[in-house]
């Protein structure tokens, strides 16, 4: 009995170690940005993402974007002070990057929002709506998924268009 | 329905290789050294075979540029193990890099040699990386890769006509090598069209297409005087 419960005692502590190991690598971005506030003040989603409609990338905010209404103090939040040690630095906020598409995959913002018209909440969730950053992508991108979508809206699923 | 087709004049070839160093700039061609390139791992998506043309005493030293064909009935989409290339609506044949296994069937079984395989993983000087295409994926170690009639940018060819709200002309989308071209020797545009600038002169008494017997049917047609 005895050796069983210290190998089950040992199991626990790995098993959380894993646990809290894992949790450790989930990205935390630096701001606590609060995409719902931002919304509600009538900041639009290309006031920070000004490139969805022109690039293949839709861009996060450079630290002078924030401070563009940040320069005076307009809340009490610890992470206002920290945009302005960030811009005080000449350092540019450093963002983490949830969404990645594969090397051999070309995946234009443009094509989807401006050609397509489509919503950013199709692959985005609802972001907007939401008071935390988000930890990890909405949605899995898998070829599947892309597919299906392509073959319900009757886009282009030629293997080309987007393994270029 | 389009298919895409080329002409390459080559009564008005010159063989300056503009065609080669445009296609190298747009597609993102891995640059070879000198030692590697002596055992023919050199990656070119259009190539200048020289050919020596009539008979002695009457013989005249020729280029002739080769880019992939794009043949109507491709060998090597018959001995991809993987389905990795393959032939789409519009008669592009396509690779998917990341199902290249790099068996090299497909190598073998081109008989233009067209297809080039990764030998190495890709480098350029520092001075270059800034400069290299972000429409066209940078082939790693190990895969085969090949002229894609420049598809991208026909996909960028229909996202304009899209925005202008019109149909897709064939004027739109012309590959690097046909827009460098200096002496307008090569020629681009819809095969289906009777009425396009390709289709016509492939119909011309000049026109030929290489290996024709083999019934590959190229979508690259040449016009010359002499063969």
């Amino acid at each position: 009995m005895k050796p069983f419960l210290i190998g089950l005692a040992i199991g626990t502590a790995i098993l959380l170690f894993f646990i809290n190991f894992g949790s450790s690598f989930r990205p935390e971005q630096p701001i606590s940005f609060n995409h719902k506030k931002h919304h509600e003040q009538g900041v639009e989603c290309a006031t920070c993402h000004s490139y969805f409609k022109e690039q293949t990338f839709s861009g996060m905010p450079k630290t002078a974007a924030c401070m563009e209404c940040h320069k005076d103090s307009l809340t009490k939040h610890p992470d206002e002070e920290k945009i302005k040690q960030f811009q005080k630095n000449g350092e540019e906020i450093p963002w983490k990057r949830l969404y990645q598409q594969p090397d051999d995959v070309f995946f234009s913002h443009r094509r989807h929002v401006a050609l397509a018209g489509m919503e950013c909440k199709s692959c985005h969730g609802d972001i907007g709506q939401s008071e935390k950053p988000p930890t990890k992508p909405w949605v899995k991108m898998t070829m599947k998924w892309c597919m299906d979508c392509h073959t319900k809206t009757k886009a282009n699923n030629d293997c080309l268009a987007c393994h270029v | 329905m389009h298919k895409w087709g080329m002409v390459i004049d080559l009564d008005r070839c010159s063989g300056c290789q503009t065609c080669m160093a445009a296609c190298h700039a747009e597609n993102n061609i891995a640059i070879i050294g000198p030692e590697e390139s002596a055992m023919g791992r050199t990656i070119h998506w259009i190539e200048l075979l020289p050919f020596i043309e009539g008979e002695y005493p009457h013989i005249k030293a020729r280029l002739l540029p080769r880019p992939c064909m794009h043949c109507e009935h491709p060998a090597c989409i018959k001995v991809c193990p993987v389905g990795a290339t393959y032939a789409n609506e519009e008669g592009i044949v396509g690779i998917v890099y990341s199902r290249c296994i790099g068996c090299r069937y497909c190598t073998t079984a081109c008989p233009y040699t067209v297809r080039s395989f990764n030998w190495y993983k890709p480098q350029w000087p520092k001075e270059m990386q800034g400069s290299l295409n972000r429409d066209v994926s940078i082939r790693g170690k190990g895969v085969v890769e090949k002229c894609s009639f420049c598809h991208h940018r026909l996909l960028k060819a229909r996202e304009k006509a899209k925005v202008e709200k019109r149909e897709l002309l064939s004027e739109d989308y012309i590959p690097a090598c046909v827009q460098a071209c200096p002496s307008n020797a090569m020629y681009f545009g819809d095969l289906n069209d009777p009425f396009s600038t390709v289709s016509i002169l492939s119909r011309e008494r000049r026109a030929f297409k290489l290996l024709e017997d083999l019934g590959t049917e190229p979508k690259v047609i040449y016009l010359s005087e002499g063969m």
